[in-house]
């Protein structure tokens, strides 16, 4: 390699063969490979090939660190030597100035009484926000890392670390095994705590990640994440502990499972199991204040028009009003459904089984087979017909229900009707509208006592534009929409060749009789439903505002929500609107308004506000508000979050959050985009 | 050691002055002779080839005081070549000057620039007007 | 008053039954979505000259938390995006997104008396709202392929 020819450019050069020297002078550059050295002067001795750079210089090196120098010694083909008063910019983020630097085989190698950091250093601000001085620098070229020896952490210039050996990743790198950066928080449940992830990766498809968190009224827990990633699959165990046992003694924590394998032929298997060791745990150490844990492992196959799946599921109640033995266990439950055409008729058919247990309370299992049919004709003066109907038989097996005792019961249900749209298009160059109104005639009917059956799936039931031109608006298949109803609607759409969109839905539901399995609230009660009004309009492609909302037969709104979200480069603002009268699943009412704005002020500042307020009781359910600031090296976020509800046995609490989190040290993603703000600018 | 350049540029002054060409003018009013037509000029183990030269003589002692070469002049000895577009070599002082795209090769190394002024009695050489030159550096 | 009969005049809406071909959606919603494409527009003859692909993106957020800091109802917010291709052309002519929402009560109760549903019911009711989201959205997209194709043929 010594032989590689090197290509010298400047503006004179003179030579003086008696001593065998050639100095080049004004705008030299001189490349060797991917070396490339630029200088105002340099001198090169023809009798032992050294290179001599007596002023300022920089070298651009083969793995693209630029380097600026006060004067350097090398050899001819730039490949090693020593160079004073190094400073480095490695990978445009992480400055590294060094007294003296020994170059080895093109690469930076050693730095003597060395400062880095990726902050800008400029006159206006000579004090970078963090920076690393050290007594000496290796640079390990082939795993890409720079160790550090007696090195001391600076934060605005005031040491705050000492560390007699330090090791972080080259800023190129984005997945080395270190340290992450530390979280720093504040909980009235907890106390003062810190985090300091280690991020490790084991091999090429997999890595851990493990979190000592020490908090300074429980003590020590650990958290620990190991992720694998298969050549069809991949699979991420999480979980945390409590070390020292707390007050109570035992060990606390949590451990879930989350994954997938494709068995091949599109055959699914999946997990997503969380097993806890007490109920207030997720709540009181920040990790989710959901009130049910979800355990479930299931078989899958989806095709283009039919698919199975095969479940068990575990719920785990986080309820205080809940004990776990009257919790159902599904074991299993199965679903098949499968799509084809008979000529012009599309045809379904689907099987279902359903079965659980108690250890107090009703178990129950079902298997229900069902076809349909479904046929579409376009009469010529544009009016749509379509004919539906749909058969399926049940099998029930119930044993100790409260109220029926042992029950099994076969049953049949089946629904026929007819479908008429009437589409009207409206064509302007600039606006393109739709209006259709939607009548529905239908008739369910259902055998044997629907009473014998008890209701479990089909408790919660739901009417708005989604379930308006909808057959059977149960949930569930334990009960069923029967006798005659008419689905009356309309259907509005326009959009402009710029997508401005305005959608619109009105409809109503009409019964022969009223059907008292639906719940009183649901808005389907009596032999007129309510009626039903959505709108949705994308106003530009930054602001949109939806609403859907129910009205009684006097049009006063037994249900509004709405919501109104703006987002333009700078301000980002989501509202939501509830009010819900009471029902039978929820014997009060209920009105809340959820509002999150999040504020980018500058390249610098980003500010965010949340909060949740319950409009009936007139207080706050929850509230969190963050600020963060950021340049090209480093970024600080203080969050602060109150929960105002007692939950789990876990009164209010208010935590405090502090993030560092440093850019250079190993890709940093957001902070990497606003790179060198060049001095002054 | 490999050789430096211009160590072989250096002219021996004692050596006599042939100069051979197609056709030859003397003016006897300018003390010049034009030569033209693939004019060759040998001194010792240097020669220089051009498509046109005059050259000025000294009036008493008929010595050749200086050479203004033009078109395709090529300066070479031995292992070492320079080419360009005019050179101007002044005997007496010893300075040659070469302008025009000039060339100069010497083994595996090239160096090319606008022009070159070279000292034949010390060896010593300076090139400039956006220089550029590859060379194989030696083994530490 | 301008409107008149999507399919009744020889509006390019009209010739559109039978020609609209719509690839495989992800998952049970998915397959719903596709199913009521395919009720929208017919069965695609096999050398449907048009191509429908549709990507949908589901997201479940708490809509109402009751003092007990238990959530009484979930609001599941789709979003469908969509590319108009004609078959064996990779170019789209039209790429296009719709969003809808479908909200659903969870299992609520005012403590200390138990929760009026069980688990059973609320992973019903989930799965049923994400049926009618799916659903809801398809009559969206069938609109917008119809506007589409007014506007193109214009």
């Amino acid at each position: 390699q010594q032989n590689d020819r090197v290509a010298l450019v400047a503006d004179r050069i003179s030579i003086d063969s008696n001593t065998g020297a050639l100095i080049a002078e004004g705008d030299v550059t001189i490349i060797r490979g991917d070396t490339v050295l630029q200088t105002d002067r340099l001198i090169y001795d023809e009798t032992d090939g050294a290179v001599s750079v007596p002023g300022t210089l920089t070298i651009q090196q083969a793995d693209g660190a630029v380097l600026h120098a006060d004067y350097a010694d090398l050899d001819g083909g730039l490949q090693s030597g020593i160079i004073a008063g190094a400073r480095a910019l490695i990978d445009n983020q992480l400055q590294i100035a060094a007294t003296s630097a020994q170059q080895i085989d093109g690469r930076l190698t050693v730095l003597n009484r060395v400062v880095a950091s990726s902050c800008t250093i400029c006159e206006e601000n000579p004090v970078p926000i963090w920076s690393i001085r050290a007594e000496r620098v290796v640079r390990d070229a082939d795993a890409l890392q720079f160790h550090y020896e007696n090195a001391v952490f600076e934060l605005f210039g005031v040491p705050v670390l000492y560390l007699p050996y330090f090791r972080h990743p080259e800023p190129s790198v984005d997945r080395a095994s270190g340290f992450l950066s530390p979280e720093i928080i504040s909980s009235g449940n907890f106390g003062f705590a810190v985090k300091l992830p280690y991020f490790f990766v084991i091999d090429d498809s997999r890595d851990a990640t493990i979190t000592p968190f020490l908090t300074s009224e429980d003590g020590l827990l650990v958290e620990a994440e190991y992720r694998q990633r298969f050549e069809r699959g991949a699979l991420e165990l999480s979980g945390v502990s409590t070390l020292d046992t707390d007050t109570s003694g035992d060990q606390r924590g949590y451990l879930s499972a989350l994954g997938y394998y494709d068995l091949g032929n599109d055959v699914i298997a999946r997990i997503d199991a969380t097993a806890l060791s007490d109920d207030a745990f997720l709540d009181e150490f920040n990790y989710s204040d959901t009130d049910l844990v979800t355990s479930e492992l299931s078989l899958e196959k989806f095709e283009r028009s039919a698919f199975w799946t095969l479940s068990t599921i575990y719920f785990e109640t986080l309820r205080t009003n809940q004990t776990q033995d009257t919790v159902p266990f599904i074991l299993p439950a199965v679903e098949y459904r499968r799509s084809f055409d008979l000529g012009g008729t599309r045809a379904e058919v689907n099987a279902d089984i359903l079965s659980f247990t108690r250890e107090v309370g009703r178990d129950m299992s079902r298997a229900t087979v069902g076809a349909g049919l479904d046929r579409t004709i376009v009469t010529s003066p544009g009016l749509v017909l379509r004919g539906f109907a749909d058969i399926s038989g049940d099998l029930y097996s119930v044993r100790n229900d409260p109220i029926r005792g042992d029950v099994d019961e076969v049953r049949t249900r089946s629904t026929a009707g007819l479908e008429f749209r009437m589409p009207f298009v409206r064509r302007t160059p600039e606006l393109t509208q739709i209006i259709e109104p939607i009548l529905q005639l239908v008739h369910g009917a259902q055998s044997g006592n629907i009473g014998d059956i008890p209701n479990e799936d089909s408790v919660l039931v739901e009417f708005d534009e989604t379930s308006l031109f909808s057959t059977n608006r149960f949930p569930g298949e334990d009960r069923f929409e029967t006798d005659f109803y008419a689905n009356l609607g309309l259907r509005y759409e326009s959009i402009t060749p710029s997508g401005r969109n305005i959608t619109a839905t009105v409809g109503r539901v009409f019964r022969s009789e009223p059907l008292d399995s639906f719940p009183t609230g649901s808005g389907l009660e009596g032999k007129k439903s309510d009626y039903v009004l959505a709108a949705g309009y994308d106003v530009t492609d930054r602001l949109s505002i939806s609403a859907s909302a129910l009205a009684d037969n006097d049009l006063s709104l037994t249900r509004t929500e709405l919501e109104v979200d703006y987002a333009d480069d700078d301000l980002s603002l989501e509202t939501t609107y509830v009010f819900l009268e009471a029902d039978t699943t929820t014997p009060v009412d209920r009105a809340e308004l959820l509002v999150d704005v999040g504020y980018r002020l500058n390249d610098n500042w980003f500010g965010e506000i949340g909060f949740r307020r319950d409009l009936r009781n007139d207080d706050f359910i929850s509230a969190d508000a963050a600020l963060s600031w950021g340049n090209e090296c480093a970024t600080f976020e203080f969050s602060v979050s109150r929960s105002f509800t007692t939950s789990n046995n876990v009164d209010p609490s208010t935590e405090f959050g502090l993030t560092l989190r440093l850019a250079g040290l190993g890709t940093q993603g957001d902070a990497a985009q606003r790179r060198l703000r060049s001095c002054g600018i | 050691q490999a050789e430096q350049p211009f160590s072989t540029f250096q002219h021996d002054s004692s050596q006599p002055l042939e100069i051979v060409s197609d056709r030859l003018g003397i003016s006897q009013a300018a003390q010049t002779a034009e030569f033209v037509g693939n004019v060759e000029v040998i001194q010792g183990t240097l020669t220089m080839r051009a498509q046109q030269m005059t050259v000025t003589y000294d009036q008493s002692s008929g010595d050749i005081r200086q050479l203004i070469a033009t078109g395709d002049v090529l300066l070479s000895s031995g292992s070492e070549a320079a080419e360009g577009q005019r050179a101007n070599y002044n005997v007496d002082t010893g300075f040659l000057v070469m302008e025009g795209d000039v060339l100069l090769t010497q083994g595996q190394s090239a160096l090319s620039a606008q022009s070159m002024r070279i000292n034949l009695n010390e060896g010593t050489g300076e090139f400039s007007g956006r220089v550029r030159t590859v060379f194989v550096p030696q083994s530490q | 008053c301008g409107f008149e009969p999507l399919y009744g005049s020889d509006g390019a809406a009209a010739q559109l039954r039978g020609q609209v071909r719509v690839t495989a959606i992800d998952g049970r919603d998915g397959y719903f979505l596709r199913e009521r494409l395919l009720q929208r527009f017919g069965r695609p003859a096999a050398d449907a000259p048009l191509t429908l692909s549709v990507t949908l993106v589901t997201e479940a957020e708490a809509l109402a938390i009751r003092q007990g800091n238990d959530v009484s109802r979930y609001n599941l917010s789709g979003v469908a995006l969509i590319a108009l291709r004609r078959s064996g052309v990779a170019e789209p002519i039209l790429l296009d997104e719709v969003s809808g929402d479908a909200s659903y009560n969870a299992p609520s109760s005012v403590p200390p008396a138990p929760p009026n549903a069980s688990d059973v019911a609320a992973r019903a009711a989930e799965q049923d709202a994400g049926r009618r989201l799916a659903q809801y959205l398809a009559e969206q997209i069938a609109d917008r392929v119809l506007i589409a194709s007014e506007q193109l043929s214009q």
